[in-house]
């Protein structure tokens, strides 16, 4: 007997099919809609992001080439640097225009490229966006006031001489200034006797106030700020103690490197230096100053604290010292104590092309302004 | 004996299935071609609106504010400087390289200089005599002593004043950006840019008729309708586009997608 049963006809399977077939190429026509729309969303935000990684590296590499390990003062052959952002780099190129010339306001001047390459994608398949940034730029170095060959808000006891000077007739046929400036209290004190032309320069003394704190007033630059905030970029730092643990090789000092001695401002123990120390640059110490035997610089020395002076030194150029009394700490009450001593036969000779080759390294490219351009080819 | 075929009944019952599921997968037939439809309309919307924006963003950035020569909320004239140079001596000028596609497409309309001093004014001078190659040397003697750029042009320019050597040069063309009828797609609003004694040409269309521009000034942090009175205190434009596609989509008889892109771009030689 056949059995009743019988094989189910109708249309579901092909009905399936079709509607499988039907859904899968609607889906697969929106993937690909959507791809191509990705696509081009995600070049458009590379182009944009490559050309904000080419102004970052624009801006960095005029205003931050120390940090990215370039010399503050491009060379005569030029720099460049790859610097690392996020997403992508940029590759920072400096060529020299024209060479600046010392004392004569003549700039250097400089054009600074940057190609910035977005190298993360959104979406794969695609290439790096590439994006230039430019801008003529002119080198500022940096400029101060200097009252005298030998500013001590401290006041000065000279109790040496012996055939040393203090001289503010510049050395580099410049205007002279007074051999020394100091506040009313102390003051210039000699407790030897010297000879009749030891201050040299126009006045010999000049008065820069009642006190010490008065006097820290009129010096017209920021000692807290290089301080406490870093203003002053050092090519080389030097730890607390006596003698530097560090210090600039003679092929280092060609340059003028700037040298920071963080021994202060209180506390830490004076820096010794002697003629080994010898050099040029910008010296700036936060502390106490002790200068034995022949030592020679050339550039400018800041002191925050207090100068000792035992042998027969000879300073290039400008030194300031006892400028912590800009820092709004207790003054001691016995001033003369706290006077500078000069206790050997020193010679501090003003020289404003040492004091202006030791600021140079302390200025920074700063970009024509408006000189702006991003159609420098990239290819 | 088995009965062979169908009844009626189970005739009628499939039809009526059938029919249901064919209406069903028809209906989904339907929606998926107004989807992609609508989809591709709005891409092409954006499209046309991304693309506007592409090419008025480059040239742009470079605009001084002094260029601006005449500005509405449809309209924009200005000077666009499309190579960066310094002064040499007499009228040379030396300038950086440029993009050999922008240098061949610029149309030369005339020079701007100011002074040494980092953040002196342009003075614009308007001239069509088209700057002639100069030489190098007048550049690299005294009293300029400057260094040309690799792949840099060093140019004579006829009416070049007398500055300072090192002093900032560029060269500009005058460049009409407006939002009018497109010749493309009649009936439809395209952004022209048209370059005084060179091309004019519809570089997106087509846009919504509220497309406009809008205006930054110094000091403001959002864009205003007004154009400001003193022109050279512009110091950005946001560009209010709404792409249209330029077909409608095939549920929307006669209207068409739209996408709508607001950029702001500022002027990155407006240092005043």
């Amino acid at each position: 007997m056949r059995s009743s049963a019988r094989r189910p006809v109708g249309f579901a399977l092909p009905m399936v099919i079709l509607t499988m077939f039907v859904l899968v190429g609607a889906i697969a026509a929106g993937f690909a809609m959507i791809s191509s729309e990705r696509s081009s969303d995600d070049s458009s935000m590379q182009a944009q992001s490559a050309a904000a990684l080419a102004e970052t590296g624009l801006q960095q590499g005029l205003r931050n080439r120390l940090a990215l390990g370039l010399p503050a003062v491009p060379p005569t052959a030029g720099d460049s640097v790859r610097v690392t952002l996020d997403g992508g780099y940029a590759d920072v190129v400096t060529r020299l225009m024209r060479p600046g010339v010392l004392g004569t306001g003549v700039r250097a001047l400089y054009f600074v490229r940057s190609r910035g390459v977005r190298t993360r994608r959104f979406f794969p398949g695609g290439g790096d966006a590439v994006s230039m940034a430019s801008a003529f730029a002119a080198f500022l170095p940096m400029t101060m006031t200097i009252p005298a060959a030998v500013t001590s808000l401290n006041g000065i006891n000279v109790a040496g001489g012996g055939n040393g000077y203090i001289s503010g007739v510049d050395a580099c046929s410049g205007t002279s200034t007074a051999a020394v400036a100091v506040p009313d209290i102390p003051g210039y004190d000699q407790t030897s006797v010297v000879k009749a032309d030891f201050l040299r320069g126009t006045p010999t003394i000049a008065d820069i106030g009642s006190d010490p704190e008065d006097a820290a007033t009129g010096i017209p630059f920021d000692w807290e700020d290089i301080v406490y905030r870093g203003a002053i970029s050092a090519t080389l730092t030097v730890p607390a103690g006596g003698t530097p643990s560090v210090w600039p090789t003679t092929a280092a000092m060609a340059s003028f490197p700037t040298v920071v001695v963080r021994n202060g401002p209180t506390g830490g123990a004076a820096l010794q230096v002697g003629k080994t120390h010898s050099g040029k640059g910008m010296l700036v110490i936060f502390g106490d100053l002790t200068i034995n035997g022949n030592f020679t610089w050339e550039g400018v020395i800041l002191v925050g604290g207090r100068l000792t002076l035992n042998g027969t030194p000879q300073i290039d150029g400008a030194i300031s010292t006892g400028l912590n009394a800009k820092l709004d700490l207790p003054i001691a009450p016995n001033l003369f104590e706290n006077a500078d001593d000069l206790n050997g036969a020193s010679i501090f000779q003003y020289n404003s092309c040492g004091v202006q080759s030791a600021l140079t390294s302390l200025g920074a490219l700063r970009a024509y302004q408006n000189t702006w351009a991003n159609n420098f080819p990239a290819y | 004996m088995s009965r062979r075929g169908f009844t009626l009944v189970e005739l009628l019952v499939t039809m009526l299935l059938a029919a249901v599921v064919g209406l069903g997968v028809t209906r989904l037939l339907i929606s998926q071609t107004q989807f992609f439809a609508g989809s591709t309309g709005r891409r092409d919307a954006r499209a046309v609106a991304r693309n506007a924006v592409n090419i008025v963003r480059d040239e742009m950035r470079m605009i001084e504010p002094r260029g601006i020569v005449s500005a509405s909320a449809t309209q924009l004239v200005v000077r666009v400087p499309y190579a960066m140079g310094l002064y040499c001596t007499g009228t040379t000028a030396t300038f950086a390289p440029v993009d050999s596609l922008i240098w061949a497409s610029a149309t030369y309309a005339g020079f701007a200089t100011r002074d040494t001093a980092l953040n002196a004014p342009y003075t614009y001078v308007d001239n069509t005599t088209v700057p002639t190659a100069g030489s190098v040397t007048t550049c690299t003697s005294s009293p300029a002593g400057i260094t040309p750029l690799t792949n840099g042009r060093t140019l004579s320019i006829s009416g070049l004043p007398t500055l300072v050597a090192g002093s900032p040069v560029f060269l500009f063309q005058r460049v009409t950006y407006e939002l009018a009828a497109s010749t493309l797609i009649p009936g439809r609003t395209a952004l022209w840019r048209r370059v005084t004694g060179g091309v004019s040409e519809e570089i997106a269309v087509p846009f919504e008729n509220t497309a406009i521009f809008r205006f930054f000034v110094s000091g403001a942090t959002t864009a205003q309708d007004n154009v400001p009175t003193v022109l050279s205190s512009i110091t950005g434009i946001e560009i209010v586009l709404v792409g249209e596609s330029e077909r409608s989509a095939s549920n929307r008889q006669g209207t068409p997608e739209q996408a709508a892109v607001r950029l702001a771009i500022f002027f990155r030689n407006a240092v005043l």
